[in-house]
């Protein structure tokens, strides 16, 4: 009975085999070589034997309209026959009658052949040739088979799109700069010691009531003017970790956040946004501009800060968002 | 008596302190908590979002057959919820094949596939500096981060060698987003069983409703 049937499926072979025959006929004219690259002459025979099947099946079932490629499993690995059935199912291709001589490249898992050209049926006329990648086991079977990319397509696709380069980094500081409020509202004087460059700059400005008969030059309305102070990076974490010490919360709030790139130095980030302070019984209001380096993208520098009240104690204003300090203020030195 | 006390400090307390103290978290206990999600995450759920095709949201793409699907963007046109279909005999089937990698990579981070195993060697990136490491099937980063967010994707480079990409994910009810960048080379896509990408990052809990501008007119 077991005879029989191993007699049975020799028939079927020799029909199948038949039936292909003619059919490989009309793959004439596909020839493929390898001429550098394999490590022995029995490789390459195999390697030259497997992928022109290959070729040549690709055409002749194309040519037959099957909709299941027909191969020869014995010459590829299960996971390169299951490859084949979703590329074929996308579309069915043919290789053209050329004769390929190319190099065999090694790669880790074995050896790679590229650059063989097909005729995807499904793709339109200026998409139709490509050319396909195979990889083959270190006994010469081939374990996968991809349509190289098409990069210059891409290439269009990536151009069109109206992302700006830097948008990731610009997002990850607005994150940066969530951390640094948040440091403040933790009372956190560790990471703020961390955040702040040895020799960042920290200016404040404080409106100082003019005498009404001042002959000094008033900057604002109201007899008002603003006086800014510049402290070095621990004069004002010594003054701020005594506000922390003093108040049992503080609060602090970021509203209309706008990041702009130096226009020169590319990791170079200026922040303005209009910060809201509630530390104990004291509120205010103002501009605070930070000067970022994010020459370190791990551990972003703020080499400025400056702060101006908005208003004066009477709810006049006196700093307006365009008199704000921004990245042309201040001049960089690397 | 105890009890009365008790409810006046509490109302004092409610009064003075400000609403994020009081009840909210702040980014470094709610980075700290998605971290601690990652980590501890089981067997994923094979959650992904359903495809029902509407014939007026395909686009026709330069291939014959190929569809880019929706438009809704994040920010730019190019941070798109957009994916792809291919027509098929019986309809529209997701892009997912080694034929187009930027394609697939597309659907796959916008959680349109139902399997997402791709494995991620993550850095996330946590208040004050803190980096730590977690590494996770994107599949679990869907089911215990991602389900209450809108998706948002853009592969910003496609080279035989390396495909990379950034996934926003983003909760309009709190308006904050996670930031996923991700690289993956073409064969790790789609290797079988769920390959490796070679390195990803993870941004959380970024405030968005603060913003006034990420970028002014004159960069644009």
């Amino acid at each position: 009975m077991k005879k029989n049937y191993k007699l049975f499926r020799m028939g079927l072979t020799l029909i199948f085999m038949h039936a292909l025959i003619p059919r490989m006929a009309m793959a004439d004219g596909i020839t493929f070589k390898i001429i550098d690259g394999a490590a022995s002459d029995a490789l390459k025979a195999t390697i030259e034997r497997n992928t022109l099947h290959l070729m040549e099946s690709l055409t002749v079932s194309a040519d037959v309209g099957a909709k299941k490629l027909k191969i020869d499993k014995t010459r590829f690995t299960p996971e390169a026959v299951k490859e084949l059935g979703e590329i074929w199912k996308g579309s069915a291709m043919t290789c053209p009658a050329v004769t390929v001589r190319t190099r065999l490249l090694q790669t880790r898992g074995g050896y790679q052949v590229r650059g063989i050209p097909v005729d995807i049926l499904e793709a339109d006329k200026d998409e139709e040739r490509q050319e396909l990648t195979v990889d083959f086991l270190p006994d010469g079977r081939i374990s996968d088979v991809s349509i190289s990319m098409d990069l210059h397509r891409y290439e269009e696709i990536m151009a069109q799109q109206e992302t700006p380069l830097d948008y990731v980094r610009r997002q990850i500081i607005v994150g940066f700069v969530e951390d640094f409020r948040t440091a403040y509202n933790r009372k956190d004087i560790g990471f703020l010691q961390q955040v702040y460059g040895d020799k960042a700059l920290i200016i404040t400005g404080r409106v100082v009531k003019e005498k009404q008969n001042s002959d000094q030059v008033s900057m604002t309305m109201a007899n008002n003017k603003v006086i800014y102070i510049r402290q070095t990076k621990q004069e004002y974490l010594t003054n701020l970790a005594g506000v922390f010490k003093r108040n049992r919360f503080v609060n602090v709030r970021f509203e209309d956040i706008e990041v702009v790139q130096h226009p020169k130095f590319d990791d170079i980030y200026g922040v303005t946004l209009k910060q809201y302070w509630h530390a104990g019984a004291y509120k205010d209001v103002g501009y605070l501009f930070l000067l970022i380096d994010f020459k370190d993208e791990d551990h972003p520098l703020v080499q400025v800060r400056t702060w101006q009240p908005e208003k004066n104690n009477i709810g006049q204003v006196i700093t307006k968002r365009e008199d704000v300090f921004h990245l042309g203020s201040f001049k960089i030195v690397r | 008596m105890q009890k009365q006390t008790f409810i006046l400090i509490f109302l004092l307390a409610s009064a003075v302190l400000p609403a994020e103290a009081q009840n909210q978290k702040d980014k470094a206990s709610a980075d700290q908590m998605v971290f601690e999600l990652l980590r501890d995450a089981g067997v994923p759920q094979n959650y992904y979002r359903e495809t029902v095709v509407e014939p007026d949201s395909l686009h026709a793409t330069n291939e014959k057959g190929l569809f880019r699907y929706g438009a809704a963007y994040y920010q730019f046109p190019g941070i798109s919820a957009s994916f792809y279909l291919k027509r098929t005999k019986s309809g529209y089937g997701l892009v997912f094949g080694k034929r187009y990698p930027l394609e697939s990579l597309t659907n796959l981070l916008l959680n349109r596939l139902n399997r997402a195993e791709l494995l991620l060697p993550l850095a996330h990136h946590q208040y004050g500096g803190r980096v730590e490491n977690v590494t996770t099937p994107l599949q679990t980063l869907f089911d215990v981060l991602a389900r209450q967010a809108e998706l948002y994707c853009d592969v910003t480079a496609a080279t035989a060698d390396m495909l990379k990409a950034v996934l926003i994910m983003h909760f309009p009810g709190r308006d904050e987003i996670h930031l996923l960048t991700v690289e993956v080379p073409p064969a790790q896509l789609f290797a079988p069983g769920g390959g490796r990408a070679t390195h990803a990052d993870l941004y959380t809990n970024i405030p968005q409703a603060n913003i006034k501008s990420l970028f002014n007119e004159k960069e644009l």
